[in-house]
């Protein structure tokens, strides 16, 4: 049974189209073509993002780049250049395109059921279920992955993939290679997930990090602490203080155009040297002041149990 | 000590970084810039591309072969087939109607019909020669003799009005399913 609150949280529900949700569409009518060109709208990119990223991941973006000149052609009208796998890849991208689509839209057991089917379980089993998007994500593994053995001219005779079974493939999400990534230090680990308004518990950075040590850590947990105390207006100068922190190390960029509010990171901002009040207030629309969060943090040091480390009484 | 001092020290410490030795699989990149890893994974993967150029300039490419092959690509995939559009006669519903039609010659159905057509029929008949005893004129000596009565138009308008009727319902159920 699909309860169309639940789907709604989760936000497939969320995506409207004349004031019906995609699953109210589903579950009432069907798809229908206006349905699809909406879900599609909405939907599209991502789909077409996992797709191209899929076929990056398997051969290389050699491959893309040769497909990218291939399409191209196509669109001045050109012949499309010869040799290379750019029209088989194109190919196969139709292909598993066609299936997705065919998978999404079918009448009975569509994909938005599915999902509805695997959040039931995820809540009954007690675990979170992956957001919608992720699911979207796998189906798109999974049809590319069935399409491969039907592309031999792509593959070495001795790497053709065999074909696989339909089955159960939502939990299909193990990325490999993010685990072993090394960091030079781990605090960058919830830099990032400050940047990106990830919620880090600082009681975790107390059992990881070094915080009697290193001053870097310790200032990283006072964040995390101080994050859950202030109300959502003022996160913003906390989070515009952190941005103006990870800016001010490693080897200088040459000067690029500022990142977004959105698109923080440490990857965007290492090497920045941004400046207060042209940089950082730009970034985030508004003028803030520095002391102010500074003050915050200090006082969020002073109460916690490493006040010592920060000129208060043991 | 000064909150401003202590966040230069960390500052300073964090200028000092090690160099990476691991760098994340060609896959994890490809996936972390399609923005589809799990968040912790994501987090992981950004915090080493702040302090590994290479791995930075790699997702950097990967991001700018996306975003150019994205249009270009979408201009090549099919359509998805309920997408294109359907002729008229299909949007009204003909194929149907033709659908039950073919139900309704099969010989079964057709047998069925026959004999409501003939019992209709003859109660018709009698309905008509009923209705023409009732009310018929009185005979007049100077008119010519009455005309027979006609109640074939009459048969074959109500059977025909029945069917027409049916076949509506049947495409109005089938179009609400």
């Amino acid at each position: 049974v699909v309860r169309r609150g639940d789907l709604s949280e989760m936000g497939v529900g969320a995506v409207l189209y004349k004031g019906e949700s995609f699953v109210q569409a589903v579950e009432q009518g069907g798809w229908t073509p206006q349905r699809q060109r909406a879900f599609l709208k909405h939907y599209g990119r991502l789909l077409r993002r996992a797709l191209l990223s899929e076929l990056g991941c398997r051969f290389g973006s050699g491959a893309l780049r040769g497909l990218s000149d291939y399409l191209r052609a196509l669109e001045q009208g050109r012949s499309p250049p010869a040799g290379g796998v750019a029209g088989q890849l194109l190919e196969l991208a139709c292909d598993t395109w066609q299936a997705i689509c065919l998978e999404i839209f079918k009448a009975e057991g569509n994909t938005i059921m599915q999902y509805a089917r695997y959040r039931e379980k995820c809540v009954g089993e007690g675990r979170p279920p992956m957001p919608f998007e992720s699911f979207l994500w796998n189906l798109v593994r999974l049809k590319l992955r069935q399409q491969l053995p039907r592309h031999r001219e792509l593959f070495v005779p001795q790497v053709i993939p065999p074909e696989e079974e339909e089955g159960p493939w939502e939990e299909d999400v193990a990325i490999e290679g993010a685990p072993e990534v090394a960091l030079a230090d781990e605090v960058d680990l919830y830099w990032e997930g400050l940047l990106r308004c990830g919620e880090v518990d600082p009681e975790e950075l107390e059992r990881r990090l070094r915080l009697r040590e290193r001053k870097e850590h310790l200032l990283c947990w006072a964040c995390c602490a101080l994050k859950r105390k202030l109300p959502l207006r003022q996160r913003e100068n906390l989070l515009a203080f952190i941005a103006f922190f990870i800016s001010q190390r490693g080897p200088e960029r040459p000067r690029e155009p500022l990142p977004q509010r959105e698109e923080l990171s440490l990857e965007k901002l290492v090497g920045r040297y941004l400046r207060w009040e042209e940089d950082v207030c730009r970034i985030f629309r508004k003028s803030m002041r520095k002391d102010r969060v500074l003050a915050q943090i200090r006082e969020e040091l002073l109460r916690s149990p490493y006040r010592d480390l920060v000129g208060g009484e043991a | 000590m000064e909150i401003e001092r202590f966040v230069e020290e960390a500052q300073r410490e964090a200028q000092q970084r090690r160099l990476v030795s691991a760098h994340p699989a060609e896959e994890a990149l490809w996936a972390y810039v399609g923005g589809q890893l799990p968040e912790r994974a994501r987090w992981r993967i950004g915090a080493h591309l702040g302090s590994c150029l290479s791995c930075a300039g790699k997702a950097e490419a990967f991001r700018k072969q996306l975003a150019e092959l994205d249009p270009l690509l979408q201009a090549r995939l099919p359509v998805p087939p309920l997408i294109a559009p359907r002729p008229w006669w299909e949007r009204l519903g003909v194929p149907i109607l033709k659908e039950e039609l073919e139900k309704l010659l099969r010989p079964r159905r057709l047998a069925q019909h026959a004999l409501a057509y003939a019992l209709g029929s003859l109660a018709l008949f009698g309905l008509n020669l009923l209705l023409n005893e009732l009310f018929a004129p009185p005979p007049s000596p100077l008119s010519s003799p009455a005309p027979p009565p006609t109640w074939w138009p009459y048969v074959v308008g109500v059977w025909g009005g029945v069917v027409g009727v049916h076949l509506l319902l049947v495409l109005w159920a089938r179009r609400r399913r």
